[in-house]
């Protein structure tokens, strides 16, 4: 079979620094045309670390290794893993951290006006469907495709956890409360997924789940935090690049109480994974976020803006808003009329930068199901139309346009992007 | 000897900066045509902008570029004369920096870099419509060799559109690669990503 460089299989701690000259033939068949711009290694060390350039056929004519792999990292996810087959070389400088990297970085510049989401319903399918999730432009909602789920869990009802780089973390959304621990990375673009280990934990109950991207390392991490009321939460790590979980201990106050972000996933800014959590202090209960940073796998303590705590709070959540960190508060204002309110901290860690960007108003009570990136609110609203139930709409939140985003049930969301991560690995799998 | 100006279809050559004469540089292609270029699009190509930062060498005597031919140097000059007037469409105090644009830019900046945009677009997608798959990979090594991070760009971007529905003996026939798998393993592959081989247009 081809040579490949495992792109996960414990080679992806060297990190981005890799460069583009590790894969160009130190010596070409044709002629030098180009000036070498990929400084910084000498010619034999480019010897040691490059594979075998491709066996080329004329003599003339040729485009450099390095154009041509510059033209692979602009094709779309599905015509990249059949040129696999075009030749061994190809097919191991595909397979390199570098240029998955590459290629991810050209997919998320390439149109920032056409974002997408995957969202997936939160009810169990019928015996008769089998689950799906939708990819779909986040300014819209409008569907471009399904995808099956190529895995099953016990309840038959998939959480999406998060999102990174196009790889997907779900886990089985009922158990979490009973305590089965099956996760998955899953990369549907390149039709591979994967089952992580046994969790050091167990069956735990109370459990919430976080997903990131570990940027220092190239690497990707779940957290998973089982805190049953006010105590000591259990935190442990798993790590893809050493495929296992490791505890964590917490060094802040112990009565803390994590609470899910519900349908969302647990938002990832600037390295910090954010979670909402009650706290009791001179025995008042008080809502702060904790925020976990997943390089230095330390927590650290937030408080909300201080001008949402007027009114009650009928539902919050954080999300990612254009970089930033979003809290949304689902209440009554001052003349009794429902809004939800929209907090971005504008300065990264700094509780002074909190600003009130929106309100959005509503004519009843409203949850909100997810905050795309680009500022679009999902949000169910309670009707008291009998045999109506909930009616779904999406709202831009600086214009105020509504539009229906054609979802049946509360669902979970989750931005995404089609990449080449995790096309080969440890107890990787394909379907 | 052919002047580049004569052979470049666009009318509209850059004004040169008022007072100052307008400086061009002569460059002589690998089949001995010669082209004049105005001073601006010739410091696009990074290679002539490195030989002419030596003070010592004089703007007299034609530069010359023994990897590119005639026909590919002219075209290399319509793209990076149109690329720049596209560019002066831009008011210069919007910067690269995305933060900082966000701050200083007005609706005005904003109106203009989206009609630059369009008209990139435009130009673009016009610029290699009739060239062939050997024009464009005589463009690209063009580009390469010149140093224009911009066209290489824009090649590779119309590459990777051409190719990306194209079988795998098409990619090797393009980029002129010899397959090195054995026919079991080829199988292999083609069996393990049987999907990734659905719909590919016919050789």
């Amino acid at each position: 079979m081809a040579c490949r460089n495992h792109a996960h299989g414990g080679t992806g701690n060297d990190g981005i620094a890799t460069l583009f000259s590790a894969m160009v033939p130190a010596a070409c068949v044709m002629r030098q045309v180009a000036p070498m711009r990929q400084g910084g290694r000498c010619l034999s060390q480019m010897k040691e670390l490059c594979p075998q350039p491709p066996i080329l056929r004329r003599r003339n004519n040729h485009i450099p290794y390095d154009i041509a792999l510059n033209i692979l990292a602009k094709l779309p996810v599905k015509s990249v893993i059949r040129f696999r087959c075009v030749c061994k070389s190809w097919d191991s400088s595909i397979t390199t951290p570098y240029f998955i990297s590459t290629h991810l970085n050209h997919n998320n510049n390439k149109d920032r006006d056409n974002g997408y989401v995957i969202h997936k319903p939160s009810s169990p399918p019928t015996p008769f469907d089998s689950p799906v999730c939708t990819v779909a432009f986040d300014h819209t909602f409008d569907r471009i495709y399904e995808v099956r789920i190529p895995f099953d869990f016990s309840s038959n009802c998939a959480q999406i956890v998060g999102s990174c780089n196009g790889l997907l973390c779900l886990a089985d959304f009922r158990s979490l409360s009973t305590g089965d621990n099956d996760i998955y990375l899953w990369n549907p673009s390149i039709r591979k997924f994967k089952k992580l280990p046994d969790t050091c934990l167990g069956k735990v109950r109370f459990v919430t789940l976080g997903f990131a991207y570990h940027s220092e390392n190239n690497d990707y991490k779940v957290v998973r935090i089982s805190c049953r009321s006010l105590s000591t939460p259990k935190i442990e790590v798993y790590t893809l690049s050493s495929d296992s979980w490791r505890r964590v201990e917490i060094s802040l106050t112990a009565n803390l109480m994590f609470r899910k972000n519900f349908y969302s996933p647990v938002p990832l800014i600037s390295g910090s994974l954010y979670w909402f959590a009650y706290t009791k202090e001179e025995n008042c209960r008080r809502v702060i976020i904790m925020a976990f940073d997943v390089n230095s796998e330390k927590f650290k303590k937030l408080a909300l803006p201080d001008d949402c705590f007027h009114g009650r709070s009928l539902h919050r959540c954080l999300a990612l808003f254009k970089g930033k960190l979003a809290f949304l508060k689902c209440g009554r204002n001052e003349q009794r009329d429902f809004q939800f309110s929209i907090w971005v901290m504008r300065e990264y860690g700094v509780v002074e930068s909190w600003d009130k960007l929106f309100v959005v108003p509503f004519q009843r009570v409203a949850y909100c199901i997810a905050f795309t990136e680009y500022g679009s609110l999902l949000a169910r609203c309670v009707t008291r139309v009998k045999n109506q139930g909930s009616k779904f709409v999406l709202i831009d939140t600086e214009t105020l346009h509504e539009k229906d985003p054609g979802i049946q049930c509360t669902s979970f969301v989750a931005n995404f992007i089609e990449s080449l991560v995790l096309i080969d690995g440890a107890n990787v799998e394909a379907y | 000897m052919a002047n580049g100006e004569n052979q470049n279809p666009n009318p509209n050559p850059i004004e040169a900066t008022p007072g100052a004469a307008a400086r061009t540089i002569t460059l002589k292609t690998a089949d001995g045509e010669i082209f004049e270029v105005e001073e601006a699009v010739a410091m696009e190509f990074g290679t002539v902008k490195s030989f002419f930062e030596d003070d010592a060498v004089s703007a007299t005597k034609p530069m010359p570029l023994p990897n590119v031919s005639g026909s590919a140097l002219s075209r290399v000059i319509t793209y990076c004369r149109r690329s720049l007037e596209i560019r002066s469409m831009i008011p210069p105090a919007t910067s690269e920096d995305a933060t900082a644009a966000e701050a200083v830019q007005g609706e005005g900046d904003l109106e203009a870099e989206k009609a630059a945009k369009q008209e990139r677009k435009e130009f673009e997608a016009e610029f290699l419509k009739d060239e062939s798959n050997e024009d464009v990979k005589e463009l690209i090594l063009a580009a390469n060799y010149l140093n224009i991070k911009e066209l290489l760009d824009f090649l590779c971007r119309s590459v990777a559109l051409r190719i990306q529905n194209k079988s795998v003996e098409y990619a090797r026939k393009f980029f002129g690669i010899e397959g090195d798998y054995t026919p079991e393993e080829e199988a292999q592959i083609r069996q393990e990503y049987a999907w990734a081989f659905e719909g590919v247009d016919e050789d």
